[in-house]
C-alpha cells in the first residue's frame, strides 16, 4: 500500500455523511472533519445547524436525500480503513 | 368570467366532477371553480359551501395538497385550488418544455414547473421517477442516466395520465439527458453552487455507515 492510500486510510475515521435541507430542500456532503475541530463538530451537529465547510475539507456535496452510488463507492474506497 | 356570480349548485356541480376525474380535467374544472370563487362574496350560501367542502378529504394519490379537510375560511379552499391548477399547469409545462427539447427547440422552465416539481415529488411514483432523474442527473453517467430516465418516465406516464404522448420514446430519453442536468436543477431551484450550511444535520461516519453509527 503506497504512502497516499495509508494516510487516506487513516483518515476514514474523519469522514462524515452530513445529510439534512438547505432552505426546505434535502442536501448531502461528505466532509473530512479536522481531527482537532471534531468535538466542536459533534456539538455543532447536536445544535440543529451546521456550516460544513468550517469543520474540515468538503470532499462532495449535492442535492437530495442520498449520495448517489458512485459517490458512495469512491468514498469508501479511498478512505477505507485499512 | 361571467358577470352573475354562480350559484352554490353549480359550483359544487364542477366540484364534484373534478373530484371524480381530476387528473383529465383539473385544470379547466379547477380555474373555473377559482373563477367562481373569485366571484363570490363572503355570504351565507359561500360559507355553507365552503363547510361542505371542509367535510371532504382530497386524496390525490399523495400529491402534497392540503386537504380540504379541515379548511376554515374560502382563502384556505382557494389556495389549495390554486396550488392543483399551477401544480398540473407546472407539470404540464414540464414535458411540453422536454417535448420541444427532444424537437431541438430551446425549452424555458418557468417558476411554476419548479413547484410542479417539488409538489409532484410526494407522489409515490411519480416521486420514484424524478428522483430517478435527478440521480442520474447527478451521475452524469450517460447509460445509466438514459436507462434511468426511461425507467422514470415510464413511471411518470402511467403515474400521470396527461404526459402520456410526452414521455415513451427512446429518443425523447436521449434528448431528456441532454436536458436534465441543468434543467433539474433549474426545475427545483436549486442553485448549481452547494451550500455548506444544512439544517437538521445528521453525521454518519462515512466508512462505518453500515453499521448505523450516527451522531
Amino acid at each position: 500500500m503506497g504512502f497516499t492510500a495509508k494516510l487516506s486510510g487513516s483518515l476514514g475515521n474523519l469522514v462524515y455523511q452530513v445529510k439534512g435541507e438547505y432552505q426546505g430542500n434535502a442536501v448531502w456532503h461528505y466532509v473530512l472533519v479536522d481531527a482537532r475541530k471534531l468535538p466542536l463538530f459533534n456539538h455543532s451537529i447536536r445544535s440543529g445547524s451546521v456550516d460544513v465547510a468550517k469543520y474540515g475539507t468538503v470532499l462532495y456535496s449535492g442535492w437530495g436525500d442520498e449520495p448517489p452510488e458512485n459517490i458512495v463507492k469512491t468514498i469508501h474506497e479511498q478512505y477505507k480503513k485499512s | 368570467m361571467t358577470d352573475t356570480p354562480p350559484k352554490t349548485s353549480e359550483l359544487a356541480a364542477i366540484y364534484k366532477t373534478h373530484l371524480k376525474d381530476p387528473l383529465a380535467t383539473t385544470i379547466s374544472q379547477s380555474e373555473k371553480l377559482l373563477e367562481a370563487f373569485a366571484r363570490l362574496e363572503e355570504n351565507e350560501k359561500t360559507a355553507k359551501f365552503v363547510a361542505m367542502l371542509s367535510k371532504i378529504k382530497v386524496d390525490r394519490d399523495g400529491f402534497k395538497y392540503k386537504p380540504f379537510h379541515g379548511s376554515k375560511n374560502l382563502q384556505d379552499v382557494k389556495d389549495v385550488l390554486q396550488s392543483v391548477v399551477n401544480a398540473e399547469k407546472g407539470m404540464q409545462g414540464l414535458f411540453e418544455a422536454a417535448e420541444k427539447t427532444a424537437n431541438g427547440q430551446t425549452a424555458e422552465i418557468t417558476p411554476d414547473m419548479s413547484a410542479a416539481t417539488l409538489q409532484f415529488e410526494t407522489n409515490a411514483m411519480l416521486g420514484t421517477a424524478l428522483r430517478a432523474v435527478h440521480t442520474a442527473a447527478t451521475t452524469q453517467n450517460p447509460d445509466h442516466a438514459l436507462d434511468e430516465i426511461l425507467v422514470s418516465a415510464e413511471a411518470a406516464r402511467t403515474s400521470f395520465s396527461g404526459v402520456q404522448r410526452a414521455v415513451v420514446s427512446a429518443e425523447l430519453g436521449q434528448k431528456l439527458n441532454e436536458l436534465i442536468p441543468e434543467a433539474m436543477e433549474e426545475m427545483r431551484g436549486l442553485s448549481k453552487t452547494i451550500p455548506t450550511e444544512v439544517q437538521n444535520p445528521v453525521a454518519t461516519p462515512a466508512i462505518e455507515q453500515q453499521q448505523g453509527k450516527s451522531l
